[in-house]
Parts: structure tokens; sequence; C-alpha cells
């Protein structure tokens, strides 16, 4: 997979997900974030899936974890995006993201 | 209940490695939006199904996943709203069938996997019983060195 493109405008660290992720690429993903987090020290990441066609508890529990990582380093997240089909399948899963904070 | 009778060309995924997962998320998606379901319901039968076919990668190693258009006869109302009354009301259900099977090391303890938050991986342990909390009906046949077979169905 090509690096996840980010973009620093101001103090604000944007990235948006293009692709569907599978496992492994969302791994090598939350790595990404966390290092791209540390290099350009943004006071806030947004993270875009407003691409993203499902969130599945594999998914869910990265992105989830992902903000809770970057809250670790200092950096609040904030998801925009997410459709109004996953924001009903999350709650009829049972899986609350946490970690961070949500946008439309 | 009536029978369900399953369209007899299915959709058949190998699960053996992780893109296979993908594929059958995808294929359940395609198959969802031709049958005429919605976004939300499609949303609900993709996440199910990326749920079920990654848990034969992690559980068994491979296995398969099918995809089947199913319909089934409903109770006919009695008259007059039965068969030719009010509506037209045509007494046939049609649906999405999706079965996974396995010949990996089974599920010992249905009912505790069923409530969610246990998993045998270090996973969130949510995925068999979210998939049930998002279709319609879900069957599943297993028991410890048995493998799995798990059925699930949407409704239109």
């Amino acid at each position: 997979m090509d690096k996840v493109p980010t973009l620093k405008m101001g103090d604000t660290l944007i990235l948006t997900i293009q692709v569907e992720l599978h496992d492994k690429t969302a791994i090598r993903l939350q790595e990404d974030i966390l290092e791209r987090v540390y290099d350009t020290k943004p006071q806030g990441l947004v993270i875009d899936v407003s691409a993203v066609g499902v969130v599945d508890s594999f998914l869910g529990r990265m992105l989830s974890d992902t903000a809770t990582m970057v809250r670790t380093m200092g950096v609040e997240t904030v998801l925009v995006g997410i459709q109004p089909e996953i924001a009903i399948t999350l709650q009829e899963m049972g899986l609350e993201l946490k970690g961070g904070a949500f946008s439309p | 209940m009536a029978e369900i009778k399953r369209d007899e060309d299915g959709k058949v995924i190998r699960i053996e490695e992780e893109h296979h997962v993908d594929m059958a998320r995808r294929t359940a998606k395609e198959c969802s939006v031709l049958m005429g379901f919605g976004e939300v319901k499609t949303a609900l039968i993709a996440t199910s199904v990326s749920e079920l076919a990654r848990n034969i990668l992690v559980h068994a190693g491979k296995g398969t996943v099918v995809l089947r258009a199913i319909s089934q006869e409903e109770n006919p109302p009695s008259p007059p709203f039965g068969k030719g009354g009010l509506g037209g009301f045509s007494g046939e259900r049609r649906g999405l069938e999706i079965v996974f099977a396995d010949q990996g090391p089974g599920i010992e303890d249905i009912e505790r996997v069923l409530k969610g938050g246990y998993s045998t991986k270090g996973s969130s342990g949510i995925g068999l019983s979210g998939a049930k909390r998002m279709m319609d009906e879900m069957e599943i046949e297993s028991g410890s060195g048995k493998g799995t077979t798990i059925w699930i169905r949407k409704w239109l």
C-alpha cells in the first residue's frame, strides 16, 4: 500500500482513508499515523473516513486504539465523515468507538 | 415455518488468505445491492460477512463462504387478506443467505461466544455476537473438533 496521504494545515494533521482496508494494511496504517503524528507534532489529528464503506469490529477497534495512542502522544483525534449506515452498523454490532471525538 | 428455497447457483469464495476476506465482503455488498437491499442493510450484511469470514481465517485457517438468494413462503394470512386478497399479497419473501464453513477446531461453548466479549484470540470478541445482532437469522452448527458451519440470513 502507498503511504497514507496526509496534509498538514496549520496545526492540524489531516488524513484521509481512501482505500478499503484489510487487516494488515490497517495495522500498517496505524503505525504510519503514529509516525506522522510524531514527525509533524500537530495540535490535532483529523481522520476522514467518508470513503470507508465498512467498519467491522477489527477496523473499528483499530481506529479506536489509534485515537487512544495518539492521545497518549498528546494529540486529540477527530473522526469525520462517518456514513449513516456505518453509524447504524456500529450501534447494532455493539461497538463504541472510543479515544477520539467526532465531527460530521 | 415454511421451508427455505435456495437458488441453485450461489457464489462461492474460498477463504485462505487475508485478501479473500475483502473479496467476501465486496461480493456480499454487490449481491446485496443487486438484490435490492438498501444502504443500511447492505452495510449490516457486508460487516457481518467481514466478521465471519475473518473468523474462518483466524480460527480455522481456511474454509468457504457461499452466498445465495433464498425465498420462503410466508404463513398465508387468513381470508379475506390471503392470496389474491388485499393488495395482491404475494405470499413469498426473498432474502440473502450466506453460509460459512470450515474444518477448524470448532466452537466449544456457543452460548458463551454469542454473549459477546469472549475471544480466544485476543480480539474484541464481538464478531459473532455482533453478526447475530446485525442479521435477521443465524444458525450455528459446531462442536469441539467438528469444524463450524454458520448460516446467516437477511430478508428484503
